[in-house]
């Protein structure tokens, strides 16, 4: 059990780190060159046809490092294994703790079991089956996907994406003067006109009007005297 | 000692149901007197329940064994010190400490008043009294922290041994204080309401509330994590148990609110929205003291647990009933009239973020409910842990932290694609540097690149702005740090806000460091024994132990040769309590801001090995580090501004500085 080598994934972290500090610090850094390259520029308007699409290029390269890390699944180790199969699987006799995590002699079994299962070539999931076989499917620390148990992940897709259309729907008919706002001639009077040279002053034209005219929503914005 | 504590408890409770009457009817009758009649008697409360804490805590510290909470929570062996912990240890002491924090907060929130607000007193003062005479009836009726033995033991069962740590004297209680506290902007927004005052004179009065609420919680979830962490020797600090889960749920709501709230304050939106959030935050709170009171799920948090557990399920619903009743009825009168001009601003980036915290939130409890689901359709309580939260909230909160970099660099009101593409420049190439960098270093997985390079966006768009307003202020002839000190003065709950944010990069920082980057090694070894993890090579030299009345002490001495060469000696400690038949564990942790070497020994073996664990945390310190910064970002947010009102939200108006020029 002893003297045995190192980790391979930790090893090439720890050095990484020797050499570089968080990758905070690095954005930061960038920061400041970004500035220095001019783009802070306001009130000139800079021809940057490319500009819009720089988020678009960056979920492209995303969606490539992404699908290039599923492709090159890097190696584990026993190790990584184990720890990963164990801490899928809860422990029978404690409360609400994964194998990986308890202390108590069963769990280290249990682990132990794992390990042995790993090195004997057996894939996860005929590992995580055999604990199902005898302790059921309550032994898993994520409800399996199948049968009445599928609903367990698929209703935060229904709820997620119910959330999403409430919200859409709710900026949709936000964006529609309603029956209240026609009343007041003065908000938003412009709405839906390109944002042209003119929007900054016809948006301060539109608050001093609406102040003037004690308008919706303003009773939190402050004193009108103040501005 | 014991009487005296019962005494004090019924003349609170005599006073709570008095100033709930005298609320109701001053109201109702247009007494003003009877509204400040009631006014008093809630200053009163925190001095009777202050009376009957000081009670409790002497009985601990006179080891009057005839309390039975005092029996069964501590014992003669117990330092002293930890009468604070053994104070809540238990349902009643807890309940006791819940409700004596509940009415400080409730004699602060009425002096602290603002006169706009007068008109709605009575009715916020009925709902805190009515939230004040529940926790009192439970405690005198089923919960009595002064129940006296009959026949008083020699010496107590003792206090559970994994309470007795430093983390445990600030995380319960600022978790406890968290979850209660919810009730003061509650009640605030829910008496403004039954008032019939439906404009947004609240705003500011409960974005503060909410704030200290959202500061407790956040800062006992980041102690349990760090307890966890340095105690329970699996070397992780989230587990996602269903503890951990109702007391984050809150957290994530009242996160959401914080936001939603601004749009309120600055453009008069979202009212409804807000009053809803507020409601649900409320819910949750109350869901999660039911759940830590005994609740049906298990946990390892199985501390107190017992039948009182449904009579808050009942408080719960009733509330939920009052709270949706009293929004219902106010649905009408609470229809914004101000539109939303862009789905490309401000507003809608706020709309955007309370989607995704409540859908965390709502992955997280079906998460917590689905056992009992499944208990009752197919009879078997499955297991809900952290594979399905990370597998579902993983990808959320990476979407959190991309908005996060985006949402603030949008205008208010509308924007174009240009501006914005404009503003994210920056941030956009810092991000896709960073991942290039550390992809070049060897950085293979996919998710950590995405995630560092998200906490990137987010550091160099915060930076962005910081500078952006530091130079416009430069042009005023203001010096740097002047700039940046009056930059922060002049909109504190926005700036207050950059620095949460960047508290949650580091956070982020350290979760992903430790998700991807970890190593672990469960070994037993002999004295003399060595063995490497991740550049770190650990020799275990040999085991020292130590007695106790009602334990034994393990002091596992390893010399470990660091990677950069140098020795140190570290003990690993644990100690093991026969008559509760618990190990407590200290790991030996050396921390820099790189990694964490943690080791923890968990058991000695009878051929005289001892089994450890040793652990490479790589970035966890930096979620440590987020702790400090998240309560000073806070603090700046919190910080009452005088004479300040924010100016009404303009588009592009917060692009040049955040403060507007005089017309």
């Amino acid at each position: 059990m002893n003297g045995m080598g190192k980790c391979p994934g930790t090893t090439s972290w720890a050095s990484f780190f020797s050499r570089r500090p968080t990758c905070s610090k690095v954005g930061k850094g960038k920061a400041l060159s970004g500035i220095l390259v001019g783009s802070f520029r306001y009130g000139t308007t800079v021809k940057q046809p490319l500009l819009p699409a720089l988020p678009l290029l960056l979920l492209l390269l995303l969606a490539v490092l992404l699908g290039a890390g599923c492709v090159t699944q890097s190696a584990r180790t026993v190790d990584d294994e184990v720890r990963s199969i164990s801490s899928s699987l809860m422990c029978p006799v404690c409360p609400a703790e994964t194998v990986d995590q308890s202390q108590v002699p069963l769990a280290k079994q249990m682990q132990e079991i794992v390990r042995e299962k790993v090195q004997a070539g057996e894939s996860r999931q005929e590992i995580l089956d055999f604990f199902v076989e005898r302790y059921g499917d309550q032994v898993l620390a994520a409800p399996p996907k199948r049968g009445f148990n599928l609903i367990a992940w698929v209703v935060p897709g229904i709820g997620l994406l119910a959330g999403g259309a409430l919200v859409a729907y709710t900026v949709r008919r936000m964006r529609r003067p309603q029956r209240g706002e026609q009343t007041n001639p003065f908000v938003s009077a412009h709405n839906g006109e390109p944002d042209g040279e003119l929007g900054p002053y016809l948006t301060q034209v539109d608050e001093d009007l609406r102040r003037l005219l004690g308008g919706p929503g303003l009773a939190a914005e402050g004193p009108p005297g103040r501005g | 000692m014991a009487q005296i504590g019962t005494i004090s408890l019924y003349i609170a409770l005599a006073l709570a149901v008095y100033a709930l009457a005298a609320a109701v009817l001053g109201k109702t009758r247009r007494s003003a007197q009877l509204v400040e009649s009631a006014r008093y008697a809630s200053y009163l409360i925190p001095v009777m329940l202050g009376i009957a804490t000081l009670a409790l805590v002497s009985a601990f510290l006179q080891r009057d064994f005839s309390v039975s909470y005092v029996a069964a929570h501590s014992n003669l062996a117990m330092n002293p010190i930890y009468t604070w912990v053994a104070f809540y240890a238990g349902n009643e002491g807890s309940l006791l400490y819940v409700a004596f924090a509940l009415s400080i907060f409730v004699a602060l929130v009425v002096v602290f008043l603002p006169s706009s607000m007068k008109e709605s007193l009575p009715a916020t003062l009925a709902i805190l009294m009515g939230i004040m005479v529940f926790f009192l009836v439970v405690m005198v009726s089923l919960a009595n922290p002064f129940a006296v033995l009959a026949r008083p033991p020699a010496d107590g069962q003792g206090i559970n041994p994994l309470l007795t740590h430093p983390g445990m004297f600030f995380h319960p209680p600022m978790l406890m204080a968290g979850l209660i506290s919810i009730s003061v902007p509650f009640s605030v927004v829910m008496g403004q309401m039954v008032s019939g005052k439906v404009g947004d004179e609240w705003v500011d009065l409960a974005r503060a509330w909410t704030l200290v609420a959202w500061a407790f919680l956040g800062v006992g979830l980041l102690l349990g994590s760090w307890w966890a962490y340095t105690i329970l020797g699996w070397g992780g600090y989230w587990a996602w148990d269903p503890i951990e889960n109702v007391a984050l749920m809150p957290w994530l709501v009242l996160t959401a609110f914080v936001h939603s709230i601004m749009v309120q304050k600055r453009r008069g939106m979202f009212r409804m929205w807000n009053v809803v959030l507020m409601n649900v935050a409320f819910t949750l709170a109350l869901f999660g003291i039911f759940i830590n009171r005994g609740g049906p799920v298990p946990s390892v948090h199985s501390f107190a647990s017992s039948a009182l557990g449904w009579v808050f399920l009942v408080f719960l619903g009733a509330s939920l009933v009052f709270s949706f009743g009293v929004f219902l009825w106010r649905f009408n009168a609470l229809r914004g009239i101000v539109s939303l001009e862009s789905s490309l601003s401000r507003e809608a980036a706020f709309l955007l973020n309370n989607l995704l915290f409540l859908g965390v939130t709502f992955v997280t409890l079906w998460g917590v409910v689905f056992p009992l689901v499944s208990q009752v359709f197919q009879g078997v309580t499955v297991t809900v842990a952290a594979p399905f939260y990370n597998q579902i909230n993983g990808p959320l909160f990476l979407a959190l932290l991309l908005l996060m970099g985006v949402g603030p660099l949008l205008p208010w009101r509308r924007s174009s694609w240009a501006t914005v593409g404009r503003a994210l420049r920056a941030p956009a190439i810092g991000a896709i540097v960073a991942m290039a960098l550390l992809a070049l270093l060897g950085i293979g997985n996919p998710l950590a690149l995405v995630s560092f390079g998200l906490c990137a966006l987010v550091t160099v768009s915060v930076s962005q702005e910081w500078v952006r307003g530091v130079m416009a202020r430069r042009h005023r002839g203001e010096n740097y740090l002047l700039a940046f000190g009056r930059l922060i003065a002049a909109n504190r709950p926005r700036y207050g806000g950059y620095v949460v944010h960047l508290a949650i990069v580091l956070l982020a920082v350290g979760v992903t460091g430790t998700t991807f980057f970890g190593a672990t090694r469960d070994v037993n070894l002999a004295p003399g024994d060595e063995v490497s993890v991740g550049g770190y090579t650990v020799c275990y030299l040999g085991e020292r132990t130590r007695d106790f009345a009602d334990r034994r002490e393990f002091f596992n001495d390893l010399l470990v040769t660091l990677p950069n060469g140098r020795e140190m000696y570290m003990t690993a400690w644990r100690a093991f309590y026969p008559d509760q038949r618990i190990a407590a564990t200290h790991a030996a942790i050396r921390s820099t801001p790189l990694e964490d070497l943690y080791v923890v020994s968990s058991e000695s073996l009878e051929d005289g090995r001892v089994v450890f664990r040793i652990l490479v945390n790589p970035l966890v310190w930096w979620m440590w580090v987020a702790g400090v910064v998240f309560i000073l970002g806070t603090l700046i947010a919190l910080w009452p501004q005088r004479g300040f009102a924010l100016a009404p939200a303009s588009s592009r108006g917060q692009a040049a500085a955040p403060v507007r020029v005089d017309l």
